[in-house]
């Protein structure tokens, strides 16, 4: 009779059931989200920028959000569009949104600002038109860009629902960035390269550049930030996180970073126990010769 | 059934469907995948058509009678001429056109973008910090001296790598260009946990979703 091969501690880790281990990655994200358990989360120096950046914006001119993310990033650009909407309301800064890269974010953007205005129990006091518009989506080609720097008011016409932007009081004689302009400050809350137009466009005209973008995009957009062509950055969804914590908000964001930072312990775990049980087999296999 | 209880369960059950491949592959992930595939071209077909077409094509063509909008369409369809072995010159043509006036935009975008980052790069190596009452303040000296030698080394390093003009058998030169690989892998592995952090938030949304709005077990 033949003796029953013995498992190793190497041979067991190397042999987990990859189901086990999603499901594993599923309770440690979902428990905390469900009992409410937090990490210490700390303000980075790019989210501090950012909100210093507001912080100087003058009353009298208007914000500008490019919002520029669809389904496909709403878990990670729905909360840092509700935190710097949210925070904008508290400081009083009128501002307009509008798309260059994703049709279906006007929408989205519309109900994010209508939510975050009713957050702050601002809905008969901010009203839209008045302090705040929609623009709506444009192609964002070569042609048109140039035309958007040199005048908004030719570039974009209308609002969202086609009524020209002289008939809002948000909106009309809104029409150049920078000093000398209406526009204070460009924020681009995106899932996709639409950073880029800004750089290539908008840097001329000394307008403040803020970004908030996805955590895949954020280490390309670090240059940016020392050479000071961008005044903030928020990254994904650690970024709205942490502009929650620093304007005193209580966001989805802030709440779903306890599910993000234990899913980050799991997978450090299980990147610690994979290689073990690899190191475990070479130095058997070299032991044995 | 209310209409938006049914969203709310069409929306779980399709979750739920794309998920499924992550148990293996099953004919429910196959057929919420062609659902979507199918939906997304459909809205995408039906958004050019509102968003783009219609309100800057049709519109002034058409219902404005704009006639010089005829040679927008002219040199679109000139695009389809290269499935035609007699009319493929046209299409090179328009092809040709466009390739000249995106190359001489990108000339644009290149000093808009990255002309500031090159003059950014060249960093003194020594940056004497006053404090608040104007005094010399060593520490922060030390720090915004140390922040932009290491800059500079790495600038250098990975710059190095990318130098093919001669071989690399000087020994600084490839011990330079050896370091500028491991800084780049760094920067990769950084990238590389960004992309997990992302990909964790999409997946917390779904969470979210799925046990805030079908089944409030979150609060």
């Amino acid at each position: 009779m033949q003796p029953l091969p013995t498992r190793n501690w190497e041979d067991i880790l190397g042999k987990i059931d990859r189901r086990l281990v999603y499901i594993g990655l599923f309770l440690f994200t979902l428990a905390p989200l469900v009992g409410r358990w937090a990490l210490p989360l700390n303000t980075t120096e790019p989210t501090k920028m950012l909100k210093k950046a507001f912080d100087g914006l003058p009353q009298d001119k208007v914000v500008l959000i490019a919002s520029d993310w669809d389904a496909g990033t709403q878990a990670e650009s729905r909360p840092q569009l509700t935190a710097v909407v949210r925070y904008l309301l508290r400081k009083k800064l009128k501002f307009i949104l509008f798309s260059v890269t994703t049709p279906t974010s006007p929408q989205l953007g519309q109900t994010v600002v209508e939510r975050a205005i009713e957050a702050e129990g601002m809905k008969d006091t901010w009203q839209y038109g008045t302090h705040w518009a929609n623009m709506g989506y444009r192609i964002a080609n070569a042609p048109w860009l140039r035309n958007f720097a040199r005048s908004i008011q030719d570039a974009m016409k209308n609002d969202w629902k086609g009524v020209p932007l002289a008939k809002l009081d948000v909106t009309r004689g809104v029409d150049k960035f920078g000093p000398e302009g209406q526009v204070s400050m460009l924020v681009d809350v995106t899932g996709s390269s639409s950073i880029d137009n800004w750089y290539a466009y908008l840097s001329p005209s000394k307008v403040t550049i803020g970004l908030a973008c996805t955590g895949v995009m954020a280490p390309e957009q670090y240059p940016f930030l020392d050479s000071g062509q961008l005044s903030g950055l928020l990254t994904g969804m650690k970024g709205a996180a942490e502009f929650e914590q620093l304007t005193e908000q209580k966001g989805f964001a802030l709440a779903a970073m306890a599910g993000q930072s234990f899913a980050h312990l799991y997978i450090f775990i299980m990147l610690v126990l994979g290689n073990l049980s690899v190191i475990l087999g070479t130095m058997k296999k070299r032991a044995r010769g | 059934m209310s209409w938006e209880t049914a969203v709310l369960w069409i929306g779980a059950f399709s979750t739920l469907a794309l998920y499924s491949v992550l148990y293996k592959e099953n004919p429910v992930y196959r057929v919420a995948e062609h659902v979507f595939l199918g939906i997304a071209t459909g809205y995408g077909l039906f958004v050019v058509w509102k968003d783009v077409l219609y309100p800057m094509w049709y519109k002034p063509f058409i219902v404005e009678r704009q006639w010089a909008w005829i040679f927008a369409l002219v040199a679109g369809l000139m695009y389809y001429t290269v499935y035609s072995k007699k009319l493929a010159w046209m299409s090179r043509v328009i092809m040709t056109t466009m390739m000249g006036l995106a190359a001489g935009l990108a000339f644009r975008e290149f000093f808009g973008a990255w002309v500031p980052q090159i003059g950014k790069s060249f960093k003194p190596l020594y940056v004497s910090v006053n404090n608040e009452a104007g005094q010399f303040d060593l520490a922060q000296t030390i720090i915004s001296s140390a922040t932009n030698i290491i800059f500079v080394a790495v600038l250098i390093c990975v710059m190095a790598y990318f130098f093919f003009s001669f071989e690399h058998k000087n020994r600084v030169a490839k011990g330079s260009a050896y370091m500028g690989r491991w800084l780049m892998m760094i920067c990769f592995g950084a990238m590389f946990g960004s992309t997990i952090m992302a990909r964790m938030s999409l997946f917390i949304g779904r969470l979210d979703f799925l046990f805030r709005d079908w089944i409030p077990l979150i609060k």
